[in-house]
């Protein structure tokens, strides 16, 4: 019997957006949770006697490592060699092999894929080799071939673990680039038993027979990886694979909406916003939830704009961040109601206004006086399409309300 | 849509108040100041549309009780509807109750009101003093975009939208600035990188500091391992200066032992047994020496003879030689008769060809190649030759005589050609002969002729019966039948008479040509029959001549194929003559006959051949054994075969010789091996005496026998001094001493004090090592409990994420103003036209006509008015009034452009400031326009009294 643990993406140390003005607490909780789910990973390999632990890639967030990640992981290698747990490791296009700040001062328990070429190891069980791992890493940042010709089976062994960390060519995923891509067929053909794969962040099963897994990362860092984080837990019975996931996240990112048509006062909003905190509290888990309010009225984008949004907002946070598992608030989005028909027909400025901003495919062209400005360019995300149709969504709103309610007036 | 009443709950100091709206289409409604004209307009409003929570609050009642109220609405339904809405009831929403009993709610409202929102209607259909008062108070280019903003919007919304949005953006961030929120993060956000990549390049040294603690480690390492050493050799150099003395002396007696070359052993008495071994060898050895003299001359006079012996096989060369001599000498003789023979041969060869008398010599026959066929050809020759000439001659005499044969046929023909008539004549006198036939025929003709008239003459005759039958049938009145009958009696005897007129011409015709010829005729016919058989005659001679002809034309070709033939034989011939000249001169009919003679001939001459290449090879033979025989005699070094036998003769004798001096050493060999037996015992004893000690001389034997003596000494002391260095040295320290490989005492003293001196360095060096490497490992420690980098990062993130927030509002309101600024330049475009045409009418007519037109100049984006002269008026050359007017005409023809529905005007005090003329021809406009719309004029004038007055 073999019994592994399959995860990737680790990206330790990586940073926390958006949680700047969030209580002291939460931001050190928030900031602590991928080591604590690092610490997890290694509590349930030793908890249930693995053989090995596969990590294929990204373990470290940047090109450039902190002490503080090169130390927790070196920590944790070395508690996994006080029971014999085998590491095999990997590195992706965050943490590629020629950026490493840190000489790779592992203890023996760690087999590193020091190539990009593809290498493998033998796991030997009471002398006898069990399975053949194989893998390669990331030499420089990009790695734009199809690796997966490389993978070839020499020797029998009773099971071939292949590690690989790149795209699969039918998975469109913004959030990743594309990198030495495949496809499930090739993987098909190569007649490994399991296929460990890293770099997509959302967790993914893509096959059975064999087995093709994303096991995702072990921590949700943004509004984009929602949901529970954690990696799996691989048995094979010399017949068949079975597969557990286990959660490691510390931290739940969330997204929800609530219905606003009928907030007339601000009060609404903060009960409402109440009751869904304190609902989440029920989970005895830290959440982090993005609330959108739907078919809100001219009367919640006044709130949004002169701060009463943001005030309930604080206020909740406040309120609750002194929980041991704490529910947070990290922002509170508006959609607007359904515009009125007449408008649609476009006859009036308002009208008029509301198709341009339907219509004008040119928005991210209108930003390039901040984004190409030499600060902008250094310091400022690419714009998202989510996002580019998000901010329209809003300076629609602003130029609404403006234009209804009235903006400074003399 | 109407409204028709209106009952106030409670909105500010209205509590419980109904007012009814006549039907009439303005609804004045008077009051002074404070009277609650605005608080009314609001109330309507609010029942419409709704109101926010903040500004409903001020028009809460001071007694209390419900915000709110109903109203009664036509227009909106196909009957009456009545609108009621109560603040914090409903959620502020209204309900409508519809005349069926129904109740509907706002949803369904707002959708009769075209989804217009409250805003949106205020900003058409409400005027108050304040929009005038404010456009009062605005700079020339301020109000030309306000008046573009409410052409397009009908408030000045848009150019104060803009204005907001400008002035957010510029707060946040200015491409070149520094106090913009954004730009100051920029900087901060430079200054946090320094200090993260600081950060990051003091993470960085743990590399090195770990390199450096490896390093530190393995000089320390080294350094132990090198005190260590040089402790070691410090004890050891000390210890040989304590047994100095000593290992010196063990040296000096290993050097004296080892220079003495003895074996370890000696045999017993050796010297002593030696000696008497000597004594007892001497009288032996003695006579051994006489017979050993005479043995050698005999070995002398024996090894000379051998030399002088030939070798067995020059002997039997030398055999060989003379039988090969005495073989040659018989073939010689043979040769000789051979030559004979050929001479003979060639003699009578020459006698037969002079004979034949041809021109053909002896040494041209080896040219003459007679083949297989040439005999035959010969002789196919000599006959075609005489077939061909006879033939010749024959076909000849047949040519000639055909040629005389033609000659005279043709002169027979000429003579015949001279009888014959033409053929004209002959064909004249033909036709002649048949003209007399046919005379002879028409004759015959006219007898029958005559004949046939005379029966039919009898013919009419038969019609007379007939007709008196028909004549009869008349009498008896049957006229029908009468006339039949008459008609068959009538027509026969017509028939007959026309037929006799008709042959009687031709009877007179052959009558007059009919002539008598007989005579002539049989002369003529005789004539042409001679005429036909001469002609017959010439064309059958013709056809003979003809048929000569083709047989001279076969022999003449037959003549030509015989010369041809004849050329071809004689060509040959001349082949035959000049391959064989000799032929030249004799007939070919003997060629075949000399050809025998011949054949003859040349066996006998290759018969000769055969001999004289024997005779050759013979002689060629015989000169190369010469050769090679006097080679050989020059090789046994004699001049000639006889001294050769000679030679062979003297070594015989010398080997006879030989034998008899080797039987007189054989016995001198046997006395010389009964003395060495004598000898052999004393000698056995010696040699293993020597065997012993491995010497080859009795000098030597003596000599070892010496040495083994003082080596024996030596060796004693040595082992006592190694007994006594022991103690202190290993075993190969002391063999090392032995050979010599130690150093001088003061060199060791020297060594000693140097170690000394390196061991105390070398601790000091440790002990500084030790410290570097405490430091250099709580820098590790140190360095590995950073969180600088982290922290750095994080912070970072954190100034980024208040950047996004930023560049986010800003992205907001830069899209925002853009779209507004694109869609203005697009509505302005597509509406402005249209709005200035209504407009213009609205403005005509309110400043009676003195203005006729409102422009809008795109170049500039400025409005223009034009007066009735054409003329064009920018707004800072209009008066004030003017400019209200157009404000005014622009808002109503908005509300003609934008909406269908006719909702009611609200006009609240807005042209209190106007001139009384400028009043009423502002009232006269509103009242047109109430025609279609209600219109609720609030005013706190009383002037006129209109109808329908409320006065509050």
């Amino acid at each position: 019997m073999i019994r592994f643990i399959h995860t990737a993406d680790l990206h330790l140390d990586s940073p926390f957006k958006k949680i700047s003005a969030m209580p002291k607490n939460v931001v050190a909780d928030v900031r602590n949770s991928i080591y604590l789910s690092f610490q997890q990973l290694i509590t349930v390999a030793i908890k249930q006697r693995v053989d090995f632990v596969l990590i294929v890639g990204d373990i470290f967030d940047q090109a450039q490592q902190s002490m503080k990640a090169h130390m927790t992981l070196i920590k944790g290698f070395k508690e996994l060699q006080k029971y014999n747990i085998q590491v095999y490791v990997s590195y992706g296009n965050h943490d590629y092999l020629s950026c490493h700040t840190f000489p790779r001062n592992y203890p023996e328990n760690v087999h590193i894929f020091e190539k990009e070429k593809v290498e493998q190891f033998d796991y030997r069980k009471d002398g006898k080799v069990v399975a053949k791992i194989y893998g390669f890493s990331y030499e420089e940042r990009v790695v734009d071939t199809n690796m997966v010709p490389q993978y070839q089976i020499t020797e029998e062994a009773p099971y071939h673990i292949a590690t690989l960390h790149g795209s699969l060519g039918s998975i469109t995923d913004t959030n990743h680039e594309t990198y030495a891509p495949f496809q499930l067929q090739e993987l098909k053909q190569k007649q490994f038993d399991y296929w460990a794969l890293g770099h997509i962040h959302t967790r993914q099963i893509i096959s059975t027979n064999p087995y093709v897994v994303y096991p995702g990362n072990i921590q949700g860092r943004s509004m984009k990886e929602v949901g529970d984080k954690g990696c799996y837990l691989v048995t094979y019975n010399g017949y068949e694979t079975q597969l557990d996931f286990i959660p490691l996240h510390t931290v739940t990112f969330k997204k929800t909406t609530i219905e606003a048509s009928n907030m007339e006062e601000s009060t609404d909003v903060y009960l409402s916003l109440e009751s869904l905190v304190q609902k989440n509290m029920k989970d005895k888990k830290k959440v982090m939830i993005e609330v959108t309010l739907e078919n809100t009225s001219l009367k919640l984008e006044e709130w949004n704009r002169n701060g009463q949004l943001k005030e309930i907002m604080t206020l909740l946070n406040d309120r609750f961040s002194n929980e041991e598992n704490w529910v947070q608030i990290s922002v509170i989005k508006l959609k607007k109601q359904k515009l009125p028909r007449e408008w649609y027909e476009g006859k009036d400025f308002l009208g008029q206004l509301h198709i341009a901003f339907q219509q004008n495919d040119k928005m991210r062209t209108l930003l390039d006086s901040l984004w190409n400005h030499p600060s902008g360019r250094k310091w400022l995300d690419t714009i998202s399409e989510e996002e580019l149709e998000d901010w329209t969504l809003e300076a629609e709103n602003m130029a609404t309300y403006l234009l209804q309610v009235g903006g400074e007036k003399e | 849509m109407r409204i028709t009443r209106l009952h106030i709950y409670g909105f500010g100091k209205w509590i419980n108040h109904t007012f009814d709206f006549s039907d009439d289409t303005i609804q004045w409604i008077t009051g002074n100041n404070e009277a609650g004209k605005t608080t009314l307009r609001q109330c309507m409003l609010y029942l419409l549309f709704g109101q926010t929570p903040k500004e409903i609050e001020k028009y809460m009642p001071k007694q209390g009780g419900n915000i709110g109220g109903t109203m009664t609405i036509e227009g909106l339904s196909d009957e009456p509807i009545i609108i009621e809405r109560i603040y914090k009831r409903n959620k502020g929403k209204a309900v409508i109750y519809l005349h069926n009993g129904k109740i509907e709610d706002e949803e369904w409202l707002r959708s009769k009101l075209n989804h217009i929102d409250r805003s949106f209607y205020e900003a058409i259909f409400s005027f108050d003093v304040m929009d005038l008062q404010k456009i009062q108070q605005m700079d020339v280019d301020t109000l030309n975009e306000v008046l573009l903003a409410i052409g397009m919007t009908g408030t000045d919304r848009i150019y104060f939208a803009e204005k907001e949005l400008d002035k957010q953006k510029q707060a946040l961030f200015k491409p070149n600035g520094t106090k913009p929120m954004m730009n100051q993060l920029f900087a901060e956000l430079d200054e946090l990188n320094i200090a993260y990549r600081k950060a990051l390049d003091e993470e960085k040294t743990y590399a090195f500091q770990l390199s450096n603690k490896d390093t530190i480690e393995q000089q320390l390492e080294a350094n132990n391992h090198t005190i260590n050493q040089k402790e070691k050799t410090y004890n050891q150099v000390k210890l040989l200066l304590t047994h100095y003395t000593t290992i010196e002396s063990l040296y000096m007696k290993t050097q004296q032992y080892n220079r003495i070359d003895a074996k370890a052993t000696f045999p017993t008495d050796g010297i002593e047994r030696l000696d008497y071994i000597k004594e007892k060898m001497l009288p032996i050895q003695s006579e051994a020496e006489v017979v050993k003299k005479k043995k050698a001359t005999l070995d002398e006079q024996i090894k000379r003879l051998s030399s002088e012996l030939l070798e067995e096989s020059t002997i039997s060369k030398m055999e060989v030689e003379m039988e090969a001599y005495e073989s040659m000498h018989d073939k010689e003789r043979e040769l000789h008769q051979l030559k004979q023979q050929a001479e003979q041969e060639k003699r009578q060869i020459e006698l037969q060809l002079h004979q034949l008398h041809i021109s053909l010599s002896f040494e041209q026959l080896d040219t003459i190649d007679f083949s297989f066929q040439t005999e035959e050809e010969w002789n196919m020759l000599s006959k075609q030759s005489e077939q061909y000439n006879m033939e010749k001659q024959y076909v000849n005499e047949e040519y000639r005589a055909m040629t005389t044969l033609i000659h005279e046929l043709e002169e027979e023909v000429r003579e015949k050609e001279v009888l014959v008539a033409s053929t004209y004549e002959i064909e004249k006198a033909k036709e002649e002969i048949d003209n007399v036939s046919k005379q002879k025929s028409m004759q015959q003709m006219n007898k029958r002729q005559k004949q046939l008239m005379n029966q039919l003459k009898k013919i009419p005759l038969l019609s007379i019966p007939i007709l008196l039958i028909a004549f009869y049938l008349f009498v008896i009145n049957q006229v029908q039948w009468g006339i039949v009958i008459a008609m068959i009696g009538i027509l026969p005897s017509l028939f007959v008479f026309v037929l006799i007129k008709l042959i009687t011409p031709v009877q007179v015709t052959y009558q007059a040509e009919n002539i008598d010829s007989t005579e002539q005729l049989q002369e003529t016919q005789i004539w042409i029959e001679e005429q036909e058989r001469m002609i017959a005659r010439i064309e059958q001679i013709d056809q003979l001549i003809k048929q000569h002809k083709i047989e001279q034309l076969k022999l003449s070709e037959r003549m030509q194929f015989i010369d041809m033939k004849r050329n071809q034989i004689e060509e040959k011939i001349r082949d035959q003559i000049n391959h064989y000249p000799f032929l030249q001169t004799i007939d070919l009919s003997y060629w075949v006959n000399l050809y025998h003679k011949l054949s003859r001939i040349m066996e006998q001459y290759e018969s000769y051949l055969r001999n004289t290449n024997q005779i050759k090879g013979m002689e060629e033979e015989i000169t190369s054994w010469k050769k090679k025989h006097k080679e050989m005699i020059t090789s046994f070094q004699v001049d000639s075969i006889e001294q050769l036998r000679s030679l062979t003769q003297a070594n015989k004798e010398n080997k006879d010789k030989l034998a008899l001096l080797k039987q007189d050493r054989d016995v001198l060999t046997e006395e010389l091996a009964l003395l060495k037996q004598k000898k052999k015992p004393y000698m056995d004893e010696m040699t293993q005496l020597l065997q012993e000690q491995n010497v080859a001389s009795e000098e030597a034997f003596r000599k070892s026998g010496e040495d083994y003596r003082i080596r024996t000494k030596l060796l004693e002391e040595t082992n006592q001094l190694i007994d006594s260095l022991k103690v202190s040295f290993t075993t190969k320290e002391i063999k090392s001493f032995q050979d010599g490989h130690y150093q001088g005492k003061a060199l060791l003293s020297d060594s000693l004090q140097k170690l000394e001196q390196d061991i105390r360095l070398l601790k000091e060096s440790h002990v500084h090592l030790q410290e570097q490497l405490n430091e250099v490992h709580a820098t590790i420690i140190q360095l590995e409990k950073l969180e600088n980098v982290s922290d750095l990062h994080q912070k970072i993130q954190f100034k980024k994420d208040e950047l996004a927030t930023y560049a986010k509002e800003w992205a907001i309101c830069h899209i925002a103003s853009e779209t507004i600024a694109q869609t203005k330049s697009t509505f302005i475009a597509q509406h402005i036209p249209d709005l200035l045409d209504k407009a213009s009418k609205y403005f005509n007519q309110l400043t009676n006509n003195m203005y006729t037109h409102i422009i809008f100049k795109e170049e500039n984006q400025w409005i223009y008015v034009q007066n009735n002269q054409h003329m064009l008026f920018a707004l800072e050359e209009l008066s004030q009034g003017t400019r209200d007017q157009l404000y005014i005409s622009l808002r109503l023809a908005l509300s003609d452009l934008f909406t269908n529905t006719k909702l009611p005007f609200f006009i609240d005090d807005s042209f209190v400031h106007f001139d009384p003329t400028r009043k009423e021809v502002m009232m006269e406009l509103l009242r047109e326009k109430s025609k279609t719309n209600q219109l609720f004029y609030f005013t706190t004038s009383t002037e006129p009294a209109y109808q329908s007055v409320i006065t509050l």
